[in-house]
């Protein structure tokens, strides 16, 4: 009962995000955060498999039809039924509203964008066959916020992910034999990601506070 | 005393008692914004793609942030199941989200979206290096579920959630481990704002 108590106490200050949203003049400034999931859609190399991950997100708002977005993902493949392929991108997007509407219930955007990202590829039999490199990558595609309050957003967003350092990539041979490549140069290699995203405002930073 | 003086006094009065009666209605919804929910309890899961039952230790919060939405974190922390050879060693599972509610009176049903992760082992990992080894998998949830307020701190709770589970690098041609989980029970719960 006492460490319910505790938790009690430590939720209440969640509740001032109940209060109403008070901006200034316009959006420049609302500050949000939220989670999400990823689904990568297929990866280069003869095993194209899916992937998951899990991630997070802040937003910094520029103006009422420009948003920035600062995110975080790790995302899990498989290589058929042999390997793993695990990817960690960490970077920032600018999404621009179409619709001129600051508040609307949908509010569909344009978004494009840069990140870091690190790619391991593995052998399940024999985790010493591996592979990874660092590198960086640029993202864009189109999304949607569904705004179920003046607070919250859901938001699908569908982008696709070109990265701009060296290539590795998978192939698994008829006998099973996993071997992994590794390219010099930038090729049109990447995956389409999409993401589902519950993204809170929390505050307007340039907005006074009282 | 006039008869103005008591016409213009029990006009007061009478003010008072409709503000008396609004109080008590609002005393008696405990369905509102500033709601704050949180509880443990046991919960069953059938695993969707093998035949094993689990039971998690599960606890989990909602605040009530707006008329139909909370946010709801969860933590479940895998105790057994019905199986000699269970598919988790261990299991301990986090999620974040949000919930839409539909209310009538103290009657809440709510359906919901959670993005999380699990920690976990497998019991039957084949790969032939790390065997045990400890994996990060993400997840996610959905669930649907209806809570009765029956009192300003009491409530119970009925809840179905569907657990996304894949688990990668594994030498088994089945790696999906969804399961459906069910938890009832008596919930704790607190109006932080009058």
């Amino acid at each position: 009962m006492k460490n319910l108590c505790i938790l009690m106490l430590l939720l209440i200050p969640w509740i001032g995000f109940s209060q109403p949203l008070r901006i200034r003049k316009n959006q420049s400034g609302l500050f949000s955060m939220g989670v999400r999931t990823t689904i990568s859609a297929f990866n280069d190399g003869s095993a194209k498999n899916p992937g998951m991950g899990v991630g997070g997100q802040f937003r910094l708002q520029a103006s009422n039809r420009l948003n920035t977005e600062w995110f975080f993902d790790y995302i899990t493949s498989p290589i058929d039924d042999v390997g793993t392929r695990v990817d960690y991108h960490i970077g920032w997007s600018v999404m621009y509203y179409i619709l001129k509407n600051p508040a609307p219930k949908v509010r569909p955007y344009i978004i494009a964008g840069h990140c870091f990202d690190h790619s391991e590829l593995k052998e399940t039999r024999n985790p010493s066959n591996k592979m990874s490199r660092g590198s960086s990558a640029v993202q864009m595609g189109l999304g949607c916020h569904f705004n179920l309050s003046e607070r919250l957003d859901i938001s699908l967003t569908t982008q696709y992910m070109m990265h701009l350092g060296k290539d590795i990539h998978a192939h698994v041979h008829e006998d099973g034999e996993l071997e992994f490549e590794k390219h010099k140069g930038s090729l049109l290699e990447g995956h389409v990601l999409f993401h589902v995203g519950i993204n809170y405002k929390i505050v307007d930073l340039w907005g006074k506070q009282k | 005393m006039g008869k103005t003086k008591i016409i213009v006094l029990f006009a007061i009065l009478s003010s008072m008692m409709v503000s008396a009666q609004e109080e008590a209605a609002v005393e008696k919804y405990y369905v509102r914004p500033g709601l704050i929910t949180a509880t443990a309890t046991i919960s069953p899961s059938i695993m969707l793609n093998r035949n094993q039952i689990n039971y998690y230790v599960t606890g989990f919060w909602q605040i009530r942030f707006d008329k139909n939405l909370t946010f709801r974190g969860e933590a479940h922390y895998l105790t057994g199941g019905n199986k000699d050879i269970p598919y988790f060693r261990n299991n301990a599972r986090a999620h974040f989200g949000v919930e839409y509610h539909k209310s009538v009176k103290n009657f809440d049903s709510y359906i919901g979206f959670m993005p999380g992760f699990s920690i976990l082992q497998l019991t039957d990992d084949r790969s032939l290096a790390d065997e045990q080894m400890l994996r990060f998998v993400p997840t996610f949830s959905a669930n649907i579920g209806v809570t009765y307020y029956v009192w300003k701190f009491f409530n119970f709770f009925a809840n179905f959630t569907y657990l996304n589970t894949t688990v990668r690098g594994v030498t088994q041609t089945n790696n999906r481990a969804d399961e459906m989980m069910l938890s009832l029970g008596l919930g704790f719960n607190i109006n932080a704002k009058r």
